[in-house]
């Protein structure tokens, strides 16, 4: 029995249990996958120095998976992440605070729906979130930021040579480009070494880029949260009266199937899981799965859908010589035509166009340069023009609508229960984002100079791993599944907390926003349990 | 001669067979059959330590397959002993981990130096390791040849072919890649090396020797 349980141990499960476990809350955490090392030296030394094709700490196999319907084309069930710390202990770390009008797109702009906070309710939250994670920024260079009452914990990684290089050539026509803020030490910070430039963040070996195993270590240590790694949670329990009883939980490996008692729940398996775990999860006058009266579980999904750019100099430029995120622009989150299409975030980061991972195929990719190379030589020749590319991509915002959506598949984990299968596809409103999107590439393109410029056609888009919406926030259960605190309307004690339950996509990176949502939920649900 | 009757035969008889090549391949999923027939699996054959001799057969190609761009491209191209004095040890890491922590490396590694000693016999010399970077590139080209066809017919003809050059040949690249590559580019270090927080901020090696060449140009503009 525990007064809290909470499903899954990332970044926002984690910062749930954190925060509960300082209110002095008894917290159990489940996670079906395996623990993950923390700091991530020994996943440095395989990803990086040994290129391990079968490294430890893989996901096991049958439990995650998504099947994919409509013209997405990237591999969604590489997007779900079963690991302690989730997709977090991967991420790239970018936190920005969402504009005030990605919370009022329908009174603002016509189109999705407001939600039923707006930015000043959440501005508090977003301060503690930053400090949390520590995050490194500032708005000094970013008139298009929305107002704080807190500084950044730290200061900003500046950017990069051949930033302030193509920043001089694009503010000659109006374009902007400022740093962005992120989850990366810029100097010590909570126990943290300070980001030392390794370059291989998704791996950082010193914990300089946040992980969300620094706070779940502490939570545990507190000896208030319990961690179950390799625990899958089956089913959300829920009695007679439809109030949330606890869990349905069975080791991944060998072992028996058990209930957990709660007197709260809190899932936060990310947008896609969080939404198939309400769906399997049927109850008598929850026939179609609890939270789900008004039919709106997985309904409202959508992705950001991002587009990949690159432009080439013919000065060599060297970009990519830092391992985060340099610069970037926030001046067309609000562009005139916004609600026919949807507010743009343009990355300039310094990075090379030429990733070691690639969702969707654009150009050649590594793999590809290897295949073909018959000696090094080969591979350094093919490589030759990477010091002159640029990468633009473009971060789009997304309506949800009926070609977007998440229900239960046919294909089934190893415990037999249906995966969840999305159907998605792009819609006018996006191909309207994409043709503004063209526009503005063509723009950057003049105004830098560029001596050759390409971009991915419409069609290869990818989410980002930015899923949203399939548990969205209402003031009222006909609208939505949870209110704008995570309480699920009409099922009692149970909660849901993640990009879940975002009432539209937004147009920044998503993330701060989640761990600002739920350390406010923790704090309505910590008093709760008082 | 042929009858009419062979004729109208023989087509009906090639059309079955290509409908039914073609179903079966369906039937199947031509693309995954394909893709596994380029890149077939390993063995479950145990793990274990690499002996020296073997060790020594596979740095061979390592320093066959590096050296043409250490000697041209990379940081050492005026150096004329640069085909012997690159780093070989995160190669020799990386192969030592494979053979001792995941199944089948050591056994397709065994069988690999034996081709290739095979093949360095056959061309006068004594033994792979101890042929000229030359030759052991030519041998290793003839043994597993690039290209996503060629391993497709190798994987068709002759499976372990496909496999040196998968798991040897591209592996010892795909290191390179993601190390020797960059500074052989300009870069002052791969991805990987803490490079401190300042000297992104600034112009990069390359382009500061460009601009020190040039010296009264302002812009600081470099090729």
């Amino acid at each position: 029995m525990s007064r809290v349980a909470v499903v899954g141990s990332g970044i926002v499960g984690t910062a749930i249990a954190h925060a509960l476990a300082e209110r002095g809350v008894e917290v159990d955490v489940f996670e079906k996958g395996p623990a993950y090392p923390y700091p991530h030296e020994a996943q440095f030394r395989q990803h990086v120095e040994l290129r391990t094709p079968r490294p430890l700490y893989a996901r096991p196999s049958g439990l995650c998976g998504v099947g994919r319907s409509g013209d997405y084309r990237a591999d969604l069930g590489a997007e779900v992440d079963c690991v302690e710390g989730g997709m977090a202990s991967r991420w790239e770390a970018i936190c920005q605070r969402q504009p005030a009008a990605d919370f009022a797109t329908r009174s603002r702009f016509g189109h999705g729906v407001d939600w039923p906070l707006g930015y000043a309710d959440l501005e508090p939250w977003y301060g503690r979130a930053e400090a949390l994670l520590g995050v490194a920024g500032t708005d000094a260079d970013n008139p298009f930021a929305p107002p704080r009452s807190t500084p950044f914990p730290q200061s900003a990684f500046p950017l990069a040579w051949d930033d302030r290089w193509l920043a001089e050539r694009l503010a000659g026509a109006g374009l902007h480009l400022h740093t962005t803020p992120q989850a990366r030490t810029r100097e010590p910070w909570d126990g943290r070494a300070a980001c030392a430039n390794f370059g291989v963040c998704a791996v950082c070996p010193i914990g300089a880029r946040y992980s969300p195993q620094h706070h779940l270590r502490r939570a545990v240590a507190t000896g208030r949260v319990r961690l179950h790694t390799d625990t899958a949670v089956r089913r959300v329990l829920v009695d007679a009266a439809g109030r949330a009883r606890g869990l349905l939980v069975r080791p991944v490996a060998d072992g028996a199937e058990r209930e957990h008692a709660a007197d709260h729940v809190v899932v936060t398996g990310g947008a896609l899981e969080s939404a198939r775990l309400l769906l399997l999860s049927t109850a008598p006058g929850h026939p179609d799965g609890v939270g789900n009266r008004a039919g709106h579980v997985g309904r409202h999904l959508v992705f950001h859908h991002l587009w990949l750019g690159r432009l080439r100099f013919r000065e060599a430029l060297y970009p990519g010589r830092f391992g985060g995120w340099t610069g970037q622009s926030h001046q067309f989150l609000e562009p005139p035509g916004r609600g026919r299409h949807g507010g743009v975030k343009v990355e300039l980061s310094s990075r090379r166009a030429y990733a070691t991972w690639e969702p969707v195929r654009v150009w050649e990719t590594p793999g590809e340069v290897i295949t073909e190379a018959a000696d090094a030589a080969d591979v350094a020749a093919a490589l030759a023009p990477v010091p002159h590319w640029r990468p633009v991509t473009f971060h789009a915002e997304a309506a949800a609508g009926p070609g977007k959506r998440l229900v239960l598949g046919d294909e089934r984990d190893r415990f037999g229960d249906p995966l969840a299968h999305v159907h998605y596809e792009l819609d006018d409103f996006d191909r309207e984002t994409y043709a503004y999107c063209g526009e503005l590439f063509r723009r950057y393109r003049d105004a830098a100079g560029a001596a050759a410029a390409e971009m991915a056609d419409a069609g290869t888009y990818y989410s980002g791993f930015h899923h949203m919406g399939t548990c969205r926030m209402s003031a009222a259960e006909a609208d939505g599944v949870v209110d704008s605190l995570g309480r699920v309307h009409g099922v009692a004690g149970l909660w849901v907390a993640g990009g879940a339950v975002f009432a539209g996509s937004g147009t920044v990176n998503p993330t701060l926003t989640m761990v600002a949502l739920a350390l406010r939920s923790a704090a309505a649900l910590a008093a709760d349990v008082a | 001669m042929i009858t009419r009757r062979k004729l109208l035969l023989g087509a009906a008889t090639l059309t079955g067979a290509a409908a039914g090549g073609v179903g079966l391949l369906r039937a199947r999923g031509l693309l995954p059959w394909l893709r596994r027939t380029a890149s077939p699996g390993l063995s479950n054959a145990a793990p274990g330590p690499l002996a020296a001799p073997l060790r020594e057969t596979l740095l061979a190609a390592v320093e066959a397959l590096l050296a043409a761009a250490e000697a041209t491209a990379g940081p050492l191209k005026d150096d004329p002993q640069a085909a012997a004095s690159f780093d070989a040890r995160p190669y020799a890491e990386m192969l030592r981990s494979r053979a001792e922590g995941i199944a089948g490396y050591r056994q397709l590694y065994r069988r690999f130096a034996a081709a290739a000693d095979r093949r360095a016999a056959e061309a006068g010399a004594p033994s792979f390791a101890a042929a000229p970077p030359a030759l052991r590139r030519r041998l290793l080209a003839d043994l597993c040849p690039p290209g996503r066809l060629a391993r497709l017919r190798l994987g068709l003809t002759d499976a372990d072919r496909a496999r040196f050059r998968l798991y040897v040949v591209q592996e010892i690249l795909d290191l390179y890649a993601a190390t020797g590559a960059w500074t052989a580019l300009g870069y002052a270090a791969p991805p990987g090396v803490p490079r401190g927080l300042d000297a992104y901020t600034g112009p990069p090696p390359a382009r500061r020797a460009a601009v020190s060449e040039r010296r009264g140009d302002a812009n600081g503009a470099a090729g």
